[in-house]
């Protein structure tokens, strides 16, 4: 019914989207849900190529894949907050501390 | 499975992910953000659900929309930002963003349909979803994997709590 190119062109849409908010936004939390985003759309690429090659791997790998988003989110946003604390400012074009 | 139906289903839902997730990029403010990733998030559970992945699903809600969106809003609940300001040269930054994206889409959508336009999704044999069939090879095969990644759960885990700590200053 539904082709698998539907489902691949979906997640390739949803990937740039992320990705050019990786690249607009500034504030550094919007730039981790766009990755978020980013991985949410390997996902539905992960389920699909398992639906149509009736095959499970692909959905053990989502479930990692969560996993580490899981792990990533967790670190992410403690450093976002110790940022935060030192520097009042959690936009990316405030911590400049190592430029020339 | 009604064949109209899903094709409707799929459409309303791929149209409103689509619109989320620009909304996720667009939106000023970092509350409105996070709501329409939490939308994008459950719109993707709803494909996993379609593609016949229930315990995906189930666990795209509870943990991604359920666990990691609440982390993302209690952060910015308690950074308590105001709206980013739009400065002149965000217009060329957003400008040439969206131009690289749409170049990207132009290279990779013919390719996608060009290789894998006659395959559908729906197969006659279906494969055995489902929570049984998944913990079977969950703790099979994969066992090395899940322990890895409980390891990398417990390091993250520890991380977060010393990175985000209080310094107690000494008296």
């Amino acid at each position: 019914m539904i082709p698998l190119s539907y489902y691949l062109s979906l997640s390739a849409i949803l990937f740039v989207i992320g990705a050019s908010g990786v690249l607009i936004r500034r504030n550094a939390i919007v730039v981790f849900m766009c990755i978020e985003l980013m991985l949410n759309s390997a996902n539905i690429a992960f389920v699909a190529f398992s639906r149509t090659l009736a095959n499970l791997d692909g959905q053990f790998s989502v479930f990692f894949v969560m996993v580490v988003a899981a792990a990533e989110a967790a670190v992410g946003l403690a450093i976002i907050i110790s940022v935060f604390r030192a520097s009042k400012s959690v936009e990316t074009s405030d911590a400049d501390l190592l430029k020339e | 499975m009604a064949g109209v139906g899903m094709v409707i289903l799929f459409w309303v839902v791929a149209l409103i992910t689509i619109g989320s997730a620009v909304a996720t990029v667009a939106m000023k403010n970092a509350v409105y953000s996070a709501l329409c990733l939490v939308a994008n998030l459950f719109c993707v559970a709803v494909l996993f659900a379609m593609l016949q992945a229930h315990f995906l699903a189930a666990v795209q809600i509870i943990v991604y929309a359920g666990a990691i969106m609440v982390l993302f809003l209690f952060v910015v609940m308690l950074l308590n930002l105001k709206a980013e300001v739009w400065r002149p040269r965000d217009t060329l930054v957003a400008a040439s963003a969206g131009l690289a994206a749409v170049l990207f889409l132009l290279q990779v959508l013919p390719v996608i349909f060009a290789q894998f336009g006659a395959i559908d999704t729906n197969h006659s044999d279906t494969i055995e979803g489902g929570v049984a069939a998944l913990g079977r090879q969950l703790y099979g095969r994969y066992s090395l994997l899940f322990q890895a990644s409980g390891v990398l759960l417990m390091t993250a885990l520890v991380g977060a709590m010393l990175l985000a700590k209080k310094r107690f200053k000494k008296a």
